[in-house]
């Protein structure tokens, strides 16, 4: 019963979703309508969960007290369960609680986000080589797309916004939807696959 | 010679790009900026938009992504406190809620009313399916905003239940859920104009949903924001921010130029190969 209970709920909601969709019916709609709100109440649990999950986890970690990982996950549990208690004491939009976020967790996240611009240009500098045809046309493809989104590519060669606008909407787009359509039949066997119970995996353990 | 470039340290190339970035911040050279068809027909639906109009402004990004999409935003809610539209902003990232008062606070909506002429809704966990959810019944999904008002008694709400009864959504994208949840969910079954500011990476997947006018506009990035300022007559910081990008991109270009070089001349006999430390 642990594994035939998930699979029936699985399949009862998934063909419930998909018929809510394409017929119109008022008991069907509402069924879906409920379904959808309790997908975001486990949702909503689920955040819950994953919080004691990550409390537990980095508990360990403080109690093995290996090298500084004691440290890093001191200050993730000592920064979460404070701006947890700021919150529900406060309020989200007590400028407490906003000015953490702003001086602290923005610039945080978004200098380790920016970094990814030096690493590129080292990465580029150390990998980015033509050795053959395939790499030469990435090579002045990247080029040419990245100064026909710069200001100064105009300037270069007046031309260049255009050509680098044809290489977005034709190539780009060919490949992008291509893997659009091929991604959208992948989603529906593998939706198939999880409403005939073949897929697994959500259950934990095999795939099959 | 050659040897020493093909062993040069990586913190010189972190170097050079860190000054192709900070000195045209610091002394802008001012090269000027062109407007996208995306950026422009976004620009168009706003004016075309009468005063009063509901719009729904979705934060659908982290802070990592919010760097580079805060001046599309401020540009984007600019011109909508201009324009007097309503602005009821909501959140399918639990970063969202923060990102949108530090994005009201930067813009114009500052001088306006909270429940009246903007609204915060808050987060709702649940990615698509809370998007769904949403869609039909907005003062459902969010009983109360992220101050703790009551969604329906808000001057703001009059007159929306679901999202048929809005002008137009802009989601302010950097992952999911985002664009193509949006259009799935909402955009194309209940036919609500979806309009996006978005992250430069994921400029090239958005085109199949440009091309189809699924997608009705979009402020792309920093080039986006900067021509968003441009057809509103200001400057800001997308516009300052295009000279650093015009500079960083040609120092990238460079290296990655001078790498084959350097790795051309090492084939030749005598040449020792090398690489970054």
């Amino acid at each position: 019963m642990k594994r035939e209970l998930p699979i029936a709920v699985a399949f009862v909601v998934g063909v419930l979703m998909i018929v809510s969709f394409f017929f119109t019916s008022k008991p069907l709609s509402n069924a879906a309508e409920i379904v959808q709100d309790w997908g975001v109440i486990v949702s909503a649990f689920a955040l819950g969960l994953a919080s004691v999950n990550l409390i537990q986890i980095h508990a360990k970690k403080i109690a093995r007290g290996k090298g500084l990982d004691w440290l890093y996950s001191g200050s993730l549990i000592v920064s979460m369960i404070g701006m947890a208690l700021l919150g529900i004491i406060k309020g989200p939009t007590h400028k407490t609680y906003q000015f953490w976020f702003d001086a602290l967790f923005v610039p945080g996240q978004a200098t380790v986000y920016a970094m990814t611009g030096f690493f590129i240009a080292s990465a580029a500098y150390r990998a980015f080589r033509v050795r053959n045809v395939d790499a030469a046309i990435l090579l002045v493809s990247a080029a040419i797309l990245m100064l026909a989104n710069v200001p100064i590519g105009e300037r270069l060669w007046s031309q260049l916004p255009a050509v680098g606008d044809w290489l977005m909407d034709v190539p780009n787009l060919a490949g992008q939807r291509g893997m659009l359509i091929g991604a959208g039949i992948g989603g529906i066997a593998s939706g198939l696959r999880v409403l005939l119970g073949i897929e697994r995996s959500y259950l934990g353990g095999s795939s099959s | 010679m050659l040897d020493r470039l093909a062993r040069m340290d990586r913190r010189v190339i972190y170097a050079v790009v860190f000054l192709s970035l900070s000195i045209p911040l610091i002394w802008p050279i001012g090269l000027g900026v062109s407007v996208g068809p995306e950026t422009q027909k976004l620009y168009d639906i706003i004016e075309s938009l009468p005063s009063g109009s509901a719009v729904i402004v979705s934060m659908d990004t982290s802070p990592g992504g919010y760097g580079e999409l805060a001046s599309g935003t401020t540009a984007l809610l600019n011109h909508m406190a201009r324009k007097g539209l309503r602005v009821i902003g909501m959140g399918f990232f639990d970063t969202g809620p923060s990102l949108l008062e530090t994005a009201f606070g930067g813009s114009e909506f500052r001088n306006k009313e909270y429940g009246k002429d903007y609204v915060n809704l808050g987060y709702l966990a649940g990615g698509e399916t809370a998007i769904a959810a949403m869609a039909r019944d907005i003062p459902g999904s969010f009983p109360r905003d992220y101050r703790g008002n009551v969604t329906s008694s808000l001057p703001i709400m009059e007159g929306i239940k679901s999202v048929r009864d809005v002008a137009l959504i802009v989601t302010i994208s950097s992952g999911t859920p985002g664009v193509p949840e949006w259009i799935r969910q909402v955009g194309d079954p209940m036919k609500v104009p979806i309009a996006t500011v978005l992250v430069a990476v994921n400029v090239p997947n958005m085109t199949p949903y440009i091309q189809a006018g699924q997608l009705k506009g979009m402020i792309p990035s920093m080039k986006g924001a900067a021509g968003y300022e441009s057809l509103m007559g200001v400057r800001g910081l997308g516009t300052a921010g295009m000279d650093a990008q015009s500079v960083s991109h040609l120092v990238i270009l460079a290296f990655v130029i001078l790498g084959n070089v350097v790795h051309l001349a090492s084939k030749k006999p005598g040449v020792s190969k090398g690489g970054v430390r």
